[in-house]
């Protein structure tokens, strides 16, 4: 017996939901490939199917629990079925043969096949979780920038590189919660096409690094957008009460601006005249 | 050196130095290779003594662990000086591939002799003795020649090394591979036990036993540590405790019940 090729072999069927089940429908292939003799792959095919692929699938949830990664799919992996979750996991791992956890350099691809492969069939609910998965994807970019976002050329006031806004067809409350119970669901659900806004930063502090999210009003969005370019003392006032004015916000710019500014969420760039 | 009670710091409590030095006997630190946790026992450093567990060697695997993993570790020896090291009998990786669970080997002499000459070489560079641990398994390569604890008992006697049971693992695999875990106790030499590993363990959607180091020690399991006390010397007993916690007072209740256990066959070390 080479334990050798048992291993490789064993290693390989784990982590790839695909291999697993080529194995018992080609098995000369695997023979050959694996260099097992006539009673190492007859062992191989007396392997139990079921308990491997459930081997599978929990080894692909205990990576992600030991990655940073986790945060990024959890809302995604939270509302799909049980059935769901199932299927899209282990054509994932089929897709994507993850041979060590890379769970974090796999996020965006996980959630692009989540959304072809689970939702694809576009009924209501799908496109409630279509949405969500969106909601996570930007929360991946943002990290992934690492405050590294690019800013327009100019002087003025200026939403920082770590920071970005978003609408989205959610409330922000329910939508920024990790909380995946069903009572949150039914909440995303009856309230999907209510316009929510979220702001986004990212975070640097030693070895942590991370994206806080906040929920944000339709004023302070509005202002925000506008200010994905560099804004004069004068424009930021202005525009500022306008948006303010025509919400019907009591607030004013000076304090908009006090706090944006304190919260590192604008920044001046060169001469703010 | 190590004796009665202990568990591993966890991030949820790590702040809660008095609490921990009140009722941990030794604390036991799991190692995957960060240095974060490690600067986290700044405190507890001559203070508490020392077990370390090591997670990610791979022993069982035919490729022998990587020599930047073992360097590591000797250094976390240095500075902890742990009195034993322990790892999982088991293989987790092999040429670029590396999972993050535990597979068991095939019960069979080669992996007695490749297992048992990994822990050999990692008993010298570090200069401590080695005990391994017995993980749980949903299946197992079909060409055995062994039982599992014939197997184990091959490992541990080839190897010279102890034995770190886990008891939440062996009811666990009892269960779902229908076997007696007291015959299987009664085929471990019982001076290789010298520690143990309790956790509570939950049950899946479709009605499989996961080990998932909860909190609640079963019935089942306390009586597996009840009859190790009881008919061996092992002297270690460590409570796994990794979801569900929020601090120290949450894994309190589990410890008194272990420490009350040990004190029925072994004299306390704190009350």
């Amino acid at each position: 017996m080479a334990l050798k090729n048992i291993q490789n072999l064993m290693l390989n069927v784990v982590i790839n939901h695909n291999t697993l089940h080529d194995v018992y429908r080609n098995p000369d292939k695997y023979q050959a490939e694996f260099a097992l003799t006539d009673e190492e792959i007859g062992y191989a095919l007396q392997m139990p199917r079921r308990a491997i692929g459930a081997f599978n699938i929990s080894l692909v949830f205990k990576r992600l629990r030991r990655s940073h990664a986790r945060q990024f799919v959890v809302r995604t992996l939270g509302y799909m079925s049980n059935g769901q979750k199932g299927n899209v996991i282990r054509s994932f791992t089929g897709k994507y043969n993850m041979r060590q956890n890379d769970w974090m350099e796999r996020v965006g691809d996980f959630l692009d096949h989540a959304e072809q492969e689970t939702f694809g069939e576009r009924s209501k609910a799908d496109l409630v979780n279509i949405d969500i998965i969106a909601f996570e994807r930007w929360v991946y970019n943002l990290y992934v920038a690492g405050g590294r976002g690019e800013v327009a050329s100019g002087s003025g006031y200026v939403l920082a590189p770590s920071v970005k806004v978003e609408k989205f067809p959610f409330p922000a409350t329910p939508l920024i919660s990790t909380d995946t119970t069903e009572s949150n669901f039914a909440l995303l659900n009856k309230s999907h096409g209510q316009d929510g806004y979220v702001l986004g930063q990212y975070v640097h502090q030693g070895n942590l690094k991370d994206v806080d999210l906040y929920e944000i009003d339709n004023c302070y969005y509005q202002l925000l957008k506008q200010c994905e370019t560099p804004k004069s003392n004068e424009q930021f006032h202005q525009i500022a009460q306008t948006i303010a004015q025509d919400l019907g916000v009591e607030r004013t710019s000076e304090e908009m601006l006090q706090e944006l500014l304190e919260l590192g969420i604008l920044i001046q760039q060169g001469e703010v005249i | 050196m190590a004796r009665g009670v202990g568990a591993g710091l966890r991030p949820a409590f790590q702040y809660e130095t008095e609490k921990i030095l009140k009722h941990f006997d030794f604390m036991e630190v799991s190692h995957r290779g960060g240095l974060e946790l490690i600067d986290a026992l700044t405190p507890f450093i001559g203070n508490i003594p020392m077990l370390l567990h090591s997670l990610n060697l791979s022993l069982g695997s035919v490729e022998p662990p990587p020599q930047h993993r073992v360097d590591f570790l000797k250094q976390v020896v240095e500075k902890i000086d742990p009195s034993v090291v322990s790892e999982h009998l088991s293989y987790s990786r092999n040429k670029d591939i590396e999972i993050d669970s535990f597979l068991a080997l095939p019960y069979v002499e080669e992996a007695v002799e490749v297992a048992s000459a990994n822990i050999r070489n990692l008993s010298v560079a570090l200069g401590k003795p080695i005990a391994m641990e017995n993980v749980t398994h949903d299946f197992t390569w079909p060409g055995s020649v062994f039982s599992e604890a014939e197997f184990i008992k091959r490992v541990l006697e080839t190897a010279d090394c102890g034995l770190l049971l886990d008891v939440t693992n062996l009811h666990i695999n009892s269960r779902v591979h229908a076997y007696d875990p007291y015959e299987f106790l009664s085929v471990i030499p019982k001076e290789r036990i010298v520690q143990m590993h309790v956790a509570g363990y939950s049950f899946g959607e479709g009605g499989q036993m996961m080990d998932t180091h909860s909190g609640g020690l079963h019935a089942d399991v306390l009586a597996l540590v009840e009859w190790t006390l009881r008919h061996t010397a092992c002297d270690q007993v460590i409570l796994e405790r990794d979801i569900e916690i929020n601090q120290f007072d949450d894994i309190l209740p589990d410890l008194t019940l272990l420490k009350e256990l040990y004190a029925k066959y072994r004299n306390p070390v704190k009350l």
